[in-house]
């Protein structure tokens, strides 16, 4: 067997152009392949985490239907200890209740729709960036009362600026008119400018007495260690959940269906893509190889005449073809990694469609990055292909009858 | 010329299978193209189409950084004048005025924040599609001031059905308060999410009452005979607006990509990923024919060491290769083609059902199935980026044969 391969490996090099266009065109294929997954595996990264680490979190506890109908009277009251207990759980990285509704912020330049989250917090950095998203004033304390935090766009919206007032407005959950005066302490700024155009933040006191729902809240937000195992994290907190059955527990995935069904289309929609590169792969090295098979006819005929079994010659052909597709995967690979290093080091800058990103949800700077599993499968396919390519000529191969062969010019 | 022509066309001809396999290659990549082309084609303009009709129309009217600030302000004081003039410009279908404000809308005791639109209710039903995705209830009466009508989905969070009474809540152009009670009249479903959930449609006087805007718009929304119009029409009305002396804000006319930016350069992103992936299979297909002509050229090195010593010059030798890739390439693209436009075709008669992505096609305005769409553009675009790269594979082999001595050539096994 040694010796094939070395013959192979050697045959390979005999027609060293010949050779080298080939592995290009798996190179190509294979770097484009690596290179689109490794964007891919950013987006859906990005465009998750930018929901996730915002206001979802891995998981939620919310009363039933919430998450349908997200209105601060279907609440739930939280004993006090409650988020403690499930901050404690090993599973658990941190844990933050959180009331949310929406209301009408006005100033004397204009007034607004906003999503008013109402947040504990010392807690709040345990689940979300929020805390650590402060570009100026500060972050909550917790003695602060009538205090507000707003993003930078909605800030530039309102033409305010630190310490000047806005006035919330909205009905509570006994169905009057609920209207407060908060003071900005702190701006922030996430990646995702429509969040910071639509979001403020208050203590959670001052949420929950806004509302008229004191020790109640909306939402409960757990973190666990990945978002990629967050359905396992929302079954383990709803097994040692012992609340009422009002109480329902959802992992991201759940709460952020849009961006579930979008990353499934763009599975199928890539596997269709990486099934056309292989195939225009295949037609290459299936081209290729016949032509071999052709012009190295007299080769095979004396081989077969020395007495090397048609089999042998069979298998020589397609461990020439594997030995190919391994050494120009590796290249290809090897360059698609490094692409994906490179720009997951240093970030892809998209800013110059800043919009368009914003509009699926993502930031401006993207970080490609691959995990093993995909690298092992590219190259998988890739070799798999070669080989199945090269069962044709191999057979053509075994085939040639020697005395012709030979004769052969 | 013409015997180069059929010395090319019977090389060919020689060694069949490996013609076979190239044009299989080329023809290949030819039709792929052409549907994921003609799919893009037909998905674009199935989106525009559906997207100018549900709110933005091809064109609007705003007063300048109305469309940054949202200030309800920031308003066409003299509409009448601008809509004289957009009407009498040709190419325009239908305009409609419209004032818009963010409100909180509550029902019970469920409130949400919609975008209140006071509209012309005959207008906006020539504009948009608003009139047609009625699901209960009615359309918007002008007679009616209190009707309104909004989206299914503000419906749902609301808990309101039609015959509800609801509030709504925000601030007036003098910086008071604006609120009203009204009716539900009407739910409408356009099937876009973001649209059936923040959306909510009153008349345009009853809603200029309120928010103390009386004899004010903030938009002129524009349908036009078709999106090819966008532009000159634009720079029309443009220059219509510069030429109205009495406004005291400066009026703009945007396209619906400028008052949907985000939509319109996701639009670009996604086109600009489709090119990188034709791109990419496109250089694969390259490096996969390279070899078959580099091949086919060596392998004849005593041919043409033969027609050198014959008196053939070097660069008709070169000639010669560039046309058997080029009639390779013509035979291959019209099979491409044939193929193509066939599997496409049938594809645009039934449509291409999404599934799993009906709630992402929605955000983009598409409901349903993708119906794509065949063009001359389609193929012309095919054509010459599947030429030049057969050209460009060409060239190498033919640039070789140019440089065979005779002498060596003829030696050549």
């Amino acid at each position: 067997m040694l010796i094939i391969i070395k013959t192979a490996w050697r045959n390979l090099w005999r027609n060293k152009r010949r050779t080298l266009i080939m592995i290009s065109a798996i190179t190509v294929g294979l770097f484009g392949v690596v290179g689109f997954i490794g964007i891919m595996n950013a987006y859906k990264a990005n465009m998750r985490d930018n929901a996730v680490n915002t206001l979802t979190g891995h998981a939620k506890i919310t009363a039933v239907g919430y998450l349908d109908n997200p209105v601060p009277t279907l609440n739930f009251p939280l004993p006090e200890g409650a988020v403690q207990a499930i901050a404690g759980a090993p599973e658990v990285e941190g844990a933050a209740a959180r009331v949310v509704g929406m209301v009408v912020a006005s100033n004397s330049e204009r007034s607004d729709q906003v999503t008013m989250v109402g947040v504990q917090p010392s807690r709040e950095a345990s689940v979300s960036i929020l805390p650590g998203s402060m570009v100026d004033g500060r972050w909550f304390e917790e003695s602060d009362t009538r205090k507000i935090i707003i993003g930078q766009a909605l800030l530039k919206r309102f033409k305010t600026k630190l310490n000047r007032r806005i006035v919330l407005m909205a009905y509570n959950a006994d169905g009057e008119v609920s209207s407060q005066v908060f003071r900005i302490v702190g701006v922030f700024k996430t990646p995702t400018k429509v969040f910071d155009k639509t979001h403020i933040y208050i203590p959670l006191k001052e949420a929950q007495q806004f509302f008229s729902i004191p020790g109640n809240v909306t939402e409960l937000v757990i973190m666990g260690d990945s978002a990629e195992r967050a359905s396992e994290l929302a079954a383990k907190v709803k097994a040692s959940w012992k609340g009422d059955p009002n109480l329902t527990i959802s992992d991201w995935q759940e709460m952020l269906p849009m961006l579930t069904e979008l990353f499934k289309f763009w599975d199928a929609g890539m596997g269709i893509f990486y099934t056309i590169y292989f195939i225009a792969m295949a037609f290459g090295i299936a081209n290729t190889f016949l032509m071999v098979v052709h012009e190295r006819t007299r080769e095979f005929g004396v081989m077969l005449a020395l007495g090397v079994t048609r089999k042998m010659v069979m298998v020589m052909m397609v461990v020439e073809s594997l030995l190919l597709a391994l050494f120009a995967g590796a290249v290809g690979a090897g360059l698609g990694i490094g692409l994906n290093w490179y720009f997951g080091k240093f970030g892809l800058d998209l800013s110059f469609a800043a919009a368009g990103q914003e509009f699926f949800g993502a930031s401006s700077v993207m970080y490609p990055y691959l995990t093993p599993t995909q690298v092992v499968i590219s190259l998988a396919a890739t070799i798999v292909t070669a080989i199945v390519v090269s069962i044709y000529p191999a057979w053509k191969a075994g085939r040639v009858q020697p005395v012709e062969a030979i004769r052969m010019q | 010329m013409r015997d180069l022509i059929i010395m090319s066309w019977r090389n060919l001809g020689r060694n069949k299978r490996r013609t076979g396999l190239t044009v299989a290659a080329i023809a290949f990549a030819v039709i792929i193209l052409i549907f994921f082309k003609a799919m893009q084609n037909g998905q674009y303009s199935q989106m525009i189409d559906n997207l100018v009709k549900t709110n933005s129309g091809h064109l609007q009217v705003q007063a300048e950084d109305f469309q940054e600030e949202g200030d309800i302000n920031l308003s066409i004081d003299d509409p009448d004048a601008v809509i004289k003039l957009v009407e009498n410009t040709p190419g325009v279908v239908a305009a409609v005025p419209r004032v818009m404000t963010g409100m909180l809308v509550s029902h019970g005791d469920h409130s949400f924040g919609a975008l209140v639109i006071g509209t012309d209710a005959k207008k906006e039903a020539e504009v948009t599609r608003i009139a047609k995705v009625i699901k209960e209830g009615e359309y918007l009466d002008p007679d009616d001031p209190e009707g309104v009508i909004m989206g299914h989905k503000l419906a749902k969070n609301l808990k309101a059905t039609v015959g509800d009474e609801i509030i709504v809540m925000g601030a007036a152009s003098d910086g008071s308060t604006a609120a009203a009670k009204l009716k539900v009249r009407g739910i409408f479903k356009m099937g876009q999410t973001d649209f059936d959930r923040n959306f909510l449609f009153a008349n345009l006087n009853a809603v200029q009452e309120w928010t103390v805007m009386e004899g004010r718009v903030n938009v002129l929304a524009i349908l036009l005979q078709g999106h090819k119009l966008i532009e000159p029409v634009k720079a029309q009305i443009q220059s219509g607006l510069d030429g109205m002396k009495d406004s005291t804000l400066k009026l703009k006319a945007l396209t619906w990509a400028e008052v949907m930016p985000g939509l319109d350069q996701g639009i670009k992103l996604d086109k600009a990923f489709g090119k990188i992936t034709y791109g990419i299979l496109l250089l694969v297909v390259a490096f996969g024919i390279l070899n078959t002509f580099l091949m086919s050229a060596i392998e004849r090195t005593r041919e043409f060491g033969v027609m050198l010593a014959i008196g053939v010059k070097p660069k008709v030798c070169g000639l010669l290769i560039l046309l058997e890739s080029q009639v390779l390439f013509l035979f291959s693209y019209v099979i491409g083609m044939i193929l193509g436009s066939g599997i496409t075709f049938i594809f645009q008669m039934t449509g291409i059902k999404m599934e799993g992505a009906q709630q992402m096609m929605e955000q983009f305005g598409m409901t349903g199935k993708i119906y794509p769409k065949l063009a001359p553009l389609v193929m012309t675009d095919t054509f010459l980026m599947v030429w030049l790269i057969v050209l460009v594979v060409a060239l190498y082999p033919a640039w070789r044969v140019t440089r065979f001595q005779p002498v060596e050539a003829l030696r050549h096994v």
